[in-house]
């Protein structure tokens, strides 16, 4: 029904009643752009939104991770767990050769005695040494800061698990037949973690290492959003860069190191 | 030449290039089929994404497109996309098994018509040749060698997995 139609019916001065009804469609409307306007940042801003799939990533999200060792259990491995049954990351010949995502880190104070167990993975630099050096473009970052391997392209030269500080990258010495539809993965290539690009794509807001930490120390999320809980931990508690010398600004931060 | 035989070896031209392309055409099978004329496996879809000829000549430049989309910028629409297509072909067979593209004469969709057309087949030395069904259905070996992992090794059994009639496979 139009505006018209309401003033035929009820019968009023037509010409005042227009009016009324365009000041108060201009006041409503007013309203409502500015109460938009206010709320419309934090909403975006708030939600992680499942990307439409057919639209490419951007760099309004920089992925991260919030690692608290202090509520790391002593040799507990739920999260490298986790991380290898998602991916298919089966054993062959043990950890000398075999892929590791995740590494189970123990640091000790040898003078006294104190121990912090941590999970390491591919920070995702924002200035990766593996995407320097790599010869063929396979290494490379994507727009939202996760960095991967495109095996497509990578020749197996390794180069990138030399310039590694991290030590994250892990090369497939076996050829594999059981691998997992989300993961693929084979002989010759160099993988690490994807910080779970495929449940990032999907819009799950989570990986599986954090999903599966029972005592909360992982914690994911979106870096360049300042309302996100990960970014509002590290402006109120700190959180530090392994290797913060090498200025890579990497996306993986931890607190109680 | 005398022009009089320029008929007669046009014909034999002619009937020469039919007879070798028709032996051509008849040594490639396409995919497996029954004895009604079904493809085997059977897809789980109705129809292809794409009509059968646009895709049989060009599901390689398809999926070339959609590795890089996806891989790089985050793309992920189904309809050209390697998961899908596996997805809706690789389905098991009358006994429930699904066919591996790296057996012995496999009856894996992909892999009957690239044997057939001696076209090497790069994708499943890295993807998955089986559904996302099976792994969600089924406990598939890629548990397995990690329930191995974490137990030791003299306890380890012979792994038991359900096929989709509910049948005990065992391997190794």
């Amino acid at each position: 029904m139009s505006r018209n139609d309401v003033d035929s019916a009820t019968g009023q001065n037509s010409s005042v009643n227009r009016i009324d009804q365009y000041r108060r469609h201009f006041v409503g409307g007013s309203i409502a752009a500015a109460a938009g306007l206010a709320l419309a940042p934090g909403l975006i801003l708030n939600s992680v939104q499942a990307k439409p799939d057919d639209q490419a990533v951007s760099n309004k999200n920089r992925w991260g991770l919030l690692i608290d060792t202090s509520k790391c259990a002593e040799g507990c491995t739920d999260c490298v767990t986790a991380c290898n049954k998602k991916h298919g990351l089966n054993p062959v010949h043990g950890e000398l050769t075999d892929a590791q995502w995740i590494r189970h880190v123990t640091l000790k104070n040898k003078q006294t005695g104190h121990q912090i167990d941590m999970p390491m993975m591919c920070q995702h630099c924002e200035f990766p040494p593996c995407v320097d050096v790599c010869p063929t473009g396979a290494s490379f970052k994507r727009k939202d800061g996760i960095v991967l391997v495109d095996k497509h392209i990578c020749i197996g030269c390794r180069y990138c698990m030399m310039a590694c500080p991290y030590k994250a990258r892990s090369f497939v010495h076996e050829a594999h037949t059981d691998q997992v539809p989300d993961a693929p993965r084979g002989k010759g290539t160099v993988e690490s973690c994807t910080l779970c690009v495929d449940m990032i794509d999907r819009g799950d807001g989570t990986t599986a290492c954090a999903e599966a930490c029972t005592s909360g120390a992982i914690l994911f999320g979106d870096l360049n959003d300042s309302n996100s809980e990960i970014s509002r931990r590290l402006s109120s508690e700190g959180g530090r860069q392994l290797r913060a010398e090498l200025s890579l600004n990497t996306g993986v931060r931890y607190q109680g190191l | 030449m005398n022009i009089r035989r320029l008929p007669r070896l046009l014909l034999t031209a002619t009937l020469l290039l039919w007879s070798i392309g028709s032996y051509a055409a008849g040594n490639y099978s396409g995919p497996d089929r029954d004895e009604n004329g079904n493809i085997v496996p059977t897809p789980k879809g109705e129809k292809c994404v794409e009509p059968t000829d646009v895709i049989r000549a060009n599901h390689m430049k398809f999926l070339l497109h959609q590795r890089d989309q996806t891989m790089h910028k985050g793309i992920r629409t189904k309809q050209h996309s390697l998961k899908e297509c596996i997805n809706c072909h690789a389905t098991p067979d009358e006994n429930g098994k699904i066919a591996r593209v790296f057996d012995e004469d496999s009856k894996h969709f992909c892999a009957s018509c690239h044997q057939a057309a001696s076209v090497k087949l790069d994708c499943f030395e890295c993807h998955t040749d089986r559904p996302e069904d099976a792994f969600s259905l089924q406990k598939l070996p890629a548990d397995h060698a990690m329930s191995e992992r974490l137990a030791p090794a003299a306890s380890r059994k012979p792994h038991v997995v359900l096929n989709s009639q509910g049948q005990q496979d065992e391997q190794k």
